[in-house]
């Protein structure tokens, strides 16, 4: 299935957590769930440099995403998206960035989460503040859709 | 990666995969698996288990016979839950 494929479209529009499998250097598998957005035909995630995702992708930089699709309810089937990441030190363009804080942020139901935890907003930030800025791109070369074990 | 169905019983951790997926039998598999939830910062959680799947001879019959079903042994965890953000004193 190529990445342009309706199908993948739809997956890419209901789901909010990409998991993201790597491997090391020396071949140990790597999972780790994170937020995402697609700009260009890319995917983006933003996390910590120190992050293991990062690590493994900057050594081995096939990678394969998996799609749940969870907004449209529960489907038969999860998608899996394989592709070659990139690694860019740093915070993300200013695109991607107002794609994150329209998705996770701003959303109206992210919103209300937000307001209802206002109180650990400062001690996120400071969450934050222990590593520095990372994102992994991923440029999508295949997909195919994998049949959901009950 | 591919979803797996999780199940505990007896005290251990079973993994079951589509039985088309290609699983070396004959020695430990290391493998990762997340268990995950949540679509926003304050909701979301998860916890990773890194370890070896290891062939099961007699799975628990409970488990039932559409998967190929694995015994997960973990050597690592790793769990968070972000509403729970809190300072130590």
């Amino acid at each position: 299935m190529h990445p342009d494929d309706p199908i993948v479209l739809g997956f890419i529009r209901h789901s909010f957590v990409a998991r993201v499998a790597t491997r090391s250097r020396s071949g140990l598998p790597g999972l780790t769930p994170l937020w995402f957005v697609v700009e260009g035909g890319s995917f983006f995630m933003g996390t910590s440099k120190a992050a293991l995702a990062v690590r493994n992708a900057a050594a081995n930089p096939e990678v394969a995403i998996l799609l749940d699709g969870e907004a449209a309810g529960r489907s038969e089937y999860v998608l899996r998206v394989g592709g070659r990441a990139r690694v860019h030190a740093g915070f993300p363009t200013w695109r991607v960035l107002a794609r994150l804080a329209l998705k996770y942020y701003l959303a109206p139901a992210a919103a209300r989460v937000e307001l209802a935890h206002a109180s650990q907003w400062r001690l996120r930030q400071r969450y934050y503040a222990q590593g520095r800025a990372a994102v992994i791109e991923v440029v999508p070369e295949k997909a195919e859709l994998l049949h959901r074990p009950d | 990666m591919v979803p797996v169905s999780l199940r505990r019983d007896g005290g251990k951790l079973w993994i079951g995969i589509d039985p088309g997926v290609p699983v070396d039998r004959e020695t430990p598999v290391p493998a990762v698996v997340v268990v995950d939830d949540g679509r926003y910062w304050f909701e979301l959680r998860a916890i990773t288990w890194r370890g070896c799947l290891v062939s099961a001879t007699a799975p628990p019959a409970i488990l039932g016979v559409a998967l190929s079903w694995f015994e997960f042994l973990v050597e690592r965890s790793v769990s968070w839950d972000y509403a729970t953000l809190h300072e130590d004193f």
